[in-house]
């Protein structure tokens, strides 16, 4: 392609929930920003994913990000205007069904408290029961958040990026990178729609970020694409106000104001980084089926009308890659294993701050990228 | 699930394609096995036959070539095929497992090849107040006339096309009281169509027909030709359709029941779901899963055939199957198809007045994309013409991304009644050709099923 | 009016409401609501009523509940003696909206 070349200042890389917060960002903070996106806004993890707004059951070294992360989503209206009305507040609460369920869920809130967490409550079957009166099984207690939520995916992306654009950052989608070079000035971002120059580059490409770290000549990042899977229901009345799951299981059921539910399981099905789309194994669902409907024998009868997949990069420790690249310039942010969405916000934040030579207010020591040691 | 059944042919819908390829299959010494929703065999075009056929005096009205399908489902069912009614299927898997409910219960077999037959469907007609009670498309009114042997006196019927005038010639063959008919194709033909009109002189009884259904309905109705600017009236159900007639007047008739139609097109959500190949048909204004001359798809082992390929009409649906059927024995069996030939040469002139009747009866414009603003586009989600302009506006490139900006599209029929609507729309405001704006991405199961059915297939050990 | 062309005996009966119909077994249930007057049968998102319209199970827009608690087309259901089926699709349709 024989397009002029751009001087840009920043260059973020993807479309999602990372790429558009940290460009919104750099944005606000009056850096120039180019935001690229290989197909359009959201079309990957950050629009299929089950819009599950959670503090709980986070990795320990992820609930300072966490935390973080939640505070901006209490105040979203400032960040993304209008688009904030995707966001419902809500309980999140993970039941025990048994014994095993019940020693984890004791076991984690007391070890939370003992780091200096609080967020997470443990309430007896009772107090379960009065929380959520259409309960039919019997239930060995959770742990309860409140104030946790979930969004509209799609719309919270939106709004990340269209108040990038309204800060002054530049939106290119459709434009899909096909090399990346370090020069002695900066990168140098050559794509399908032209080349682009930089004074730094973030990496949020999501399943494709380990291919772009190749790209720029970054050491090899052990990075699985795969496509957890989801079903949305026909419309019923409304009998679940809060988000839930279950202890030792994935499961990851909600009601939208539709009265539709959205259950996933955290099932995998292969994900095709070439055809840009993940497989539906339908019946590879039916496990967290039989948990949703023994938490609520009324969903049995509930007609599932769609189920949808996408493509989310995995970690092997299942904790993201946020920090600054081998090389000068270049910082990372993906690997976020299907549960980024609610830190989205944070990271943005603290990549930006990275960006800007700033100490993000978030220790990011666990998410280091330099702790797989494999080189390309 | 039922883990161990295989055929090598499995079969999807009973209607003429299927049922053809099904005898063909068990003639070559295959075993065959079609999975059709309804009760009993004969896809929409036959539907009911076998029922009907015990008393065949009491549906006369029904026609002769209805009536041509009763020895299909006879000779069907002295096959060895074998046919497991009300089975909705709603995936096809990469390793051809076809999952299907059944009886409340989800279920699977796995084939040595897969056989699409299920057929068309009505195209979406988004006029304002298409969504009100009491309006029905033509195709309900005939399956009503079939299968209850039922129908509404003094109904309106409102556009064009072959299936339009058979159902209303049936309707007074059968006695009904018609109460207008709103003609919306145009009084002359044009001089293309002359010349595309010459194949169908291979096919002199279909042009006859067609021409004596007309002459009846003109004679027999209230008809009306030319009709434009239809639009229906109503607040909270049908009372009548207004239009411009063929000298501009505006006209209003009253109607409690309504049937519309421009058309039918190939229902393309299973062949979408399972990763098929397809191209946009500019002549039929609809997809077409992409085939080879046997109708075998862009998938290897997964065939199409009948009008899910293509409009060609109940008869080049019987070719077709049996196109398929014997392509799918020759590589079970090694052999050669010394038949297709000949099947292939029916099936060509069986389909040759298709262009002419495509270009005759296409659907105008005001009838793929609505004139009124507040006229619904998206049925199931009660989205209107101006929710859908104004997130197109906002910049889409497909249907897909449109998701992002309105809920257009993912509602219970997964696009089955907005789709074409809402890539015209795209196509109408960017300019971006249909065939590049493409189809809403179809994903199983393209047939809804419970999370309890869903949630039994975990009590089996077999995975999947 | 919608009215009967073959003339058949009525052989069972089914519930529309707990309101007692004689139908024909096998008969297409959306068919047996029109007969009995009934177009509307659900409330689409905007709170507008809604009924059969395509009578293939393409449209979904002629839901009724089953004794069970499953949402169906009606469309797709046949008649058998002593069904019941229930209108609208949930009391909460009209109540949410």
């Amino acid at each position: 392609m024989t397009m002029p070349a751009h001087r840009e200042r920043i260059i973020v890389i993807g479309g999602g929930i990372q790429g558009c917060a940290t460009a919104c960002f750099l944005a606000k903070r009056g850096q120039k920003v180019t935001l690229i996106e290989k197909d359009h806004i959201g079309r990957h993890a950050s629009g299929v994913n089950a819009g599950g707004v959670r503090r709980l059951g986070r990795d320990p070294c992820e609930i300072p990000l966490s935390l973080a992360a939640m505070d901006i989503w209490n105040a979203l209206d400032e960040e993304i205007g209008d688009n904030a009305d995707a966001f419902h507040p809500c309980f999140y609460v993970k039941v025990a069904l048994d014994e095993d369920g019940q020693a984890l869920g004791l076991e984690r809130v007391e070890s939370l408290r003992r780091a200096g967490f609080r967020h997470e409550v443990w309430l007896e079957e009772s107090e379960i029961r009065s929380r959520l009166p259409h309960l039919s099984g019997r239930t060995c207690g959770g742990i309860l958040v409140e104030g946790d939520g979930w969004a509209v995916p799609w719309r919270i992306v939106q709004g990340f990026a269209r108040a990038a654009v309204r800060h002054g950052a530049t939106l290119i989608e459709g434009c899909r990178v096909l090399g990346l070079r370090r020069d002695r000035d900066g990168w140098q971002v050559n794509t399908s729609k032209g080349t682009f120059e930089g004074d730094q580059v973030v990496n949020c490409a999501g399943a494709w970020a380990a291919e772009l770290a190749r790209l720029a000549g970054e050491p090899v990042f052990p990075l699985s694409p795969y496509a957890p899977m989801l079903v949305v229901t026909d419309r019923r009345p409304p009998i679940l106000p809060a988000v839930m799951g279950v202890l030792g299981h994935t499961l990851s059921l909600k009601q939208l104001d539709t009265g539709q539910f959205v259950i996933g399981g955290g099932v995998r099905a292969r994900a095709d980084l070439d055809k840009n789309r993940g497989e539906v194994a339908i019946p590879e669902l039916a496990a967290s089926m039989r948990l949703a409907t023994t938490l609520f024998a009324d969903i049995a009868n509930t007609q599932i009308i769609r189920c949808w997949s996408g493509i989310e990069g995995y970690m092997p420790d299942n904790l993201p890659v946020i920090g600054r690249g081998r090389q000068p310039g270049l910082v990372h942010g993906f690997g976020f294993s299907a549960h980024g969405f609610q830190l989205g916000p944070a990271v943005g934040e603290a990549l930006a701050d990275l960006v800007m030579g700033r100490q993000p207010r978030i220790p990011l020591e666990a998410f280091d990228p330099g702790r797989f040691e494999r080189v390309a | 699930m039922t883990a161990g059944s295989h055929y090598d042919l499995v079969i999807i819908g009973a209607g003429p394609a299927g049922m053809a390829a099904a005898i063909e299959a068990s003639e070559g010494g295959l075993r065959a096995l079609i999975l059709d929703d309804q009760p009993a065999p004969g896809g929409q075009v036959y539907r009911h036959v076998l029922q009907n056929a015990v008393r065949r005096e009491a549906s006369s009205y029904l026609g002769g070539d209805y009536w041509s399908g009763q020895a299909l489902a006879d000779a069907f069912a002295a096959s060895s095929a074998e046919l497991w009614s009300q089975s909705r299927v709603w995936q096809i898997t990469g390793d051809r497992e076809v999952f299907f409910s059944r009886h409340g219960a989800a279920q699977s077999v796995s084939a040595g090849a897969i056989l699409i037959a299920t057929g068309a469907m009505e195209r979406p007609m988004p006029l304002r107040g298409w969504t009100l009670p009491g309006v029905m498309s033509v195709g309900a009114a005939q399956t009503m006339l079939k299968t209850n042997g039922s129908g509404a006196d003094g109904a309106v019927f409102a556009g064009s096309g072959p299936l339009f005038y058979l159902t209303i010639w049936q309707y007074l063959q059968a006695g009904l009281a018609v109460r207008a008919v709103v003609d919306t194709a145009p009084a002359r033909m044009t001089l293309a169509q002359y010349w595309l009109a010459l194949p169908a002189l291979l096919q002199p009884g279909l042009l006859l027909k067609g021409l004596r259904w007309r002459a009846a309905i003109r004679r027999k109705t209230d008809y009306f030709a030319q009709a434009t600017s239809v639009a229906i009236n109503g607040e909270d159900r049908v009372t009548g359709l207004s239009f411009t007639d063929a000298s501009g007047q505006r006209q209003t008739i009253p109607a409690e029941h309504l049937f519309i139609h421009q058309g039918v097109v190939p229902n393309t959500s299973l062949t979408m779901a399972s990763d098929l190949a397809h191209r946009w048909c500019p002549r039929q204004l609809c997809w077409h899963p992409r085939t080879d001359m046997f109708g075998e798809s862009s998938v290897a082992g997964l065939f199409v055939a009948g009008d899910g390929m293509g409009i060609a009409g109940a008869a080049a649906a019987v070719s077709s199957g049996r196109l398929a059927a014997q392509r799918i024995i020759a590589r079970a069996r090694g052999r050669a198809l010394p038949m297709a030939p000949v099947w292939r040469f029916l099936k060509w002139r069986q389909a040759a007045i298709r262009p002419f009747l495509d270009s005759l009866f296409r659907p105008p414009d005001e009838w793929r994309v609505p004139q009124d603003d507040t006229a619904i586009v998206c049925r199931c989600e009660a989205l209107t013409k101006a929710d859908v302009a104004t997130a197109i506006a906002l910049g889409v490139s497909g249907p897909n991304q449109l998701k992002g900006y309105c809920r257009a599209g993912m509602g219970r029929c997964q696009g089955r009644m907005c789709a074409l609507t809402i890539q015209k729309m795209i196509h109408d405001h960017g300019g971006l050709p249909e065939d590049r704006v493409g189809h809403l991405r179809i994903r199983p199961p393209i047939r809804p099923l419970t999370v309890g059915e869903l949630a039994a297939l975990a009590n089996d050990d077999a995975g999947a | 009016m919608f009215r009967q062309v073959r003339t058949q005996p009525q052989d069972i009966t089914i519930y529309i409401d707990d309101r007692p119909c004689a139908a024909r077994a096998g008969d297409l249930l959306a068919n047996i609501l029109l007969h009995e007057g009934i177009s509307a049968v659900h409330a689409a998102p905007n709170g507008a009523p809604r009924g059969p319209y395509c009578m293939m199970g393409v449209c979904f827009d002629c839901m009724i509940t089953l004794e069970d608690g499953r949402v169906e087309q009606a469309c797709q259901t046949y008649a058998e003696d002593g069904m019941r089926i229930f209108l609208p699709v949930t009391r909460a349709d009209e109540a949410g909206q």
